[in-house]
C-alpha cells in the first residue's frame, strides 16, 4: 500500500464520510445534499466524534483539491473563489429592492 | 523586496528582514503571510521564518507576475463595482459603462485607459499571455482543427504581440499573417519578433472599428469579440465588408458555455467568473 499524502488523503476522506453516513443513517436523517429542503444544520449537534469526523473531511478535501490544482491552480483559485463576492452582494440588492416593492 | 525572489539564494528569510527591506512593520508582515501560508503560499519551516512552496515560488514567473498584477489592479477593483454598474447602467451597451470605469474613474474604455501608462498595457498583453499558456487555453485547437494550408493570407485581427500567428506559422509554413492591433502591442510584437517568422508575420496597427484595409483569405478574430456588446461586435465585423473577397473566410475563435450542469464543478466556477458573457447556449 502507498503510502503517498494523496492516497493518506483519500483514505481520510472515505473513513470519515462513512462515519457521517452511518451515523445520519442510524438516526433516520437525510444526508446531505443542495437541495432546498436539505435542513441547514443537518451536520451539526452530533457529538465531537462526528465534528471531528467533518472537519477532516473538510480539511482534506480542501488539501486534495489544492494538490490536485497544482501550484498554478492555487493562484488562481484565489481569483475564482474571491471575485464571485459580487455574488452575494447583488443578492443582497435584490432581497432589498424585493422588500421596497413588497414582493418579498 | 520582491516577495518572490529571496535575496542571495537563501532558502528561509525572517519576518524581520522582509519587513525591513519592505519598509513595514513586522507584526503587520507576519500576520499577511501567515494569512498567505493559509493557502500554501509560502510556509514557516521553523518559527519565524519564511520559505517557498511550490505556490510561491510560481509567482516568480515573469508571465504569471504580470497576470497577477492585471488581475489584483485591473480586474479586482473592477469585480467589486460589478453591482453598482448594474444599477448605473442596467441596460449598458457601451464599453465604457462597465465596473472598470467605477472603479478606475474613467469616461475611456479600458483599453483606452491602461494604453495610458507603457507598463500597464505591456502588463495586459502578457497577462494574456500568460492566459494563452494555460492548460486548455493554448491555442492547440486553432493551430489543429483549421485547414490553414488552403489559405495564404491570414489577418489576425486584434492579434495582439502575434502569440496566436506564431503558434499557428510554426506549423503551417506557407501561410502569411498579418497581426492587427492598437500601436503598444504592435510595437512589442515588432520587438519580440523571433527571426524565423519576419518574413511571415506582419505587425500593422489597425483599429478594428476602422475599415479593413488586407484583402486576404482568412480574417481571423480569437477572444475579440466577446470584449464587446453586440452592437459594437456588429460595427466590428462590417468594418470587413469592404476587404470581403469571394470565398473569405471570417474566423471567430470564442468561447462557448456548457449548459449549467455540462461542465464538472470546479470548471464551471472559472468559465462562469471568467467568460459568463461568453455564448451561452443556455439562455
Amino acid at each position: 500500500m502507498s503510502s503517498s499524502r494523496i492516497l493518506e488523503l483519500a483514505n481520510v476522506i472515505q473513513a470519515n464520510t462513512e462515519k457521517i453516513d452511518a451515523h445520519l443513517t442510524s438516526k433516520d436523517l437525510p444526508t446531505p445534499s443542495f437541495a432546498a429542503d436539505n435542513p441547514p444544520t443537518l451536520l451539526f449537534g452530533h457529538g465531537p466524534e462526528i465534528e471531528i469526523a467533518r472537519q477532516s473531511i473538510v480539511d482534506a478535501t480542501d488539501e486534495l483539491q489544492a494538490l490536485m490544482l497544482g501550484p498554478t491552480g492555487v493562484l488562481s483559485s484565489l481569483f475564482v473563489c474571491t471575485y464571485p463576492i459580487y455574488i452575494t452582494r447583488l443578492i443582497r440588492k435584490a432581497q432589498l429592492a424585493f422588500k421596497r416593492t413588497g414582493n418579498h | 523586496m520582491n516577495l518572490s525572489e529571496f535575496p542571495d539564494g537563501k532558502e528561509e528569510v525572517s519576518f524581520g528582514e522582509i519587513a525591513a527591506k519592505c519598509g513595514l512593520n513586522e507584526p503587520e508582515v507576519r500576520r499577511l503571510l501567515r494569512h498567505a501560508m493559509a493557502f500554501r503560499i509560502f510556509h514557516e519551516p521553523r518559527k519565524g521564518y519564511v520559505a517557498h512552496t511550490a505556490a510561491s515560488k510560481r509567482l516568480s514567473h515573469p508571465l504569471m507576475k504580470a497576470w497577477l498584477g492585471f488581475a489584483t489592479e485591473e480586474l479586482w477593483p473592477s469585480a467589486v463595482k460589478t453591482v453598482d454598474a448594474l444599477q448605473k447602467w442596467p441596460d449598458a451597451q457601451e464599453p465604457n459603462q462597465t465596473s472598470f470605469n467605477l472603479a478606475h474613474e474613467t469616461d475611456d474604455i479600458f483599453f483606452t485607459e491602461i494604453a495610458k501608462e507603457p507598463a500597464r498595457d505591456t502588463r495586459y498583453a502578457d497577462a494574456m499571455g500568460w492566459f494563452n499558456s494555460g492548460p486548455g487555453l493554448e491555442p492547440t485547437g486553432l493551430v489543429d482543427s483549421i485547414p490553414w494550408e488552403q489559405y495564404r493570407t491570414v489577418v489576425d485581427v486584434g492579434g495582439n504581440t502575434g502569440l496566436v500567428s506564431q503558434a499557428i506559422a510554426k506549423k503551417h509554413k506557407s501561410v502569411k499573417f498579418f497581426v492587427q492591433d492598437r500601436p503598444e502591442p504592435i510595437k512589442e510584437g515588432i520587438d519580440r519578433l523571433s527571426p524565423e517568422f519576419e518574413d511571415r508575420i506582419t505587425f500593422m496597427e489597425h483599429d478594428f472599428f476602422a475599415e479593413q484595409p488586407v484583402i486576404a483569405d482568412v480574417y481571423l478574430f480569437r477572444w475579440i469579440l466577446h470584449d464587446w456588446s453586440d452592437k459594437y461586435a456588429i460595427t466590428i465585423l462590417r468594418a470587413l465588408i469592404p476587404a470581403l473577397k469571394d470565398g473569405a473566410k471570417v474566423i471567430l475563435n470564442e468561447f462557448v458555455l456548457p449548459p449549467p450542469g455540462g461542465a464538472s464543478a470546479f470548471t464551471n466556477k472559472v468559465l462562469r467568473l471568467v467568460f459568463g458573457t461568453s455564448r451561452d447556449d443556455f439562455h
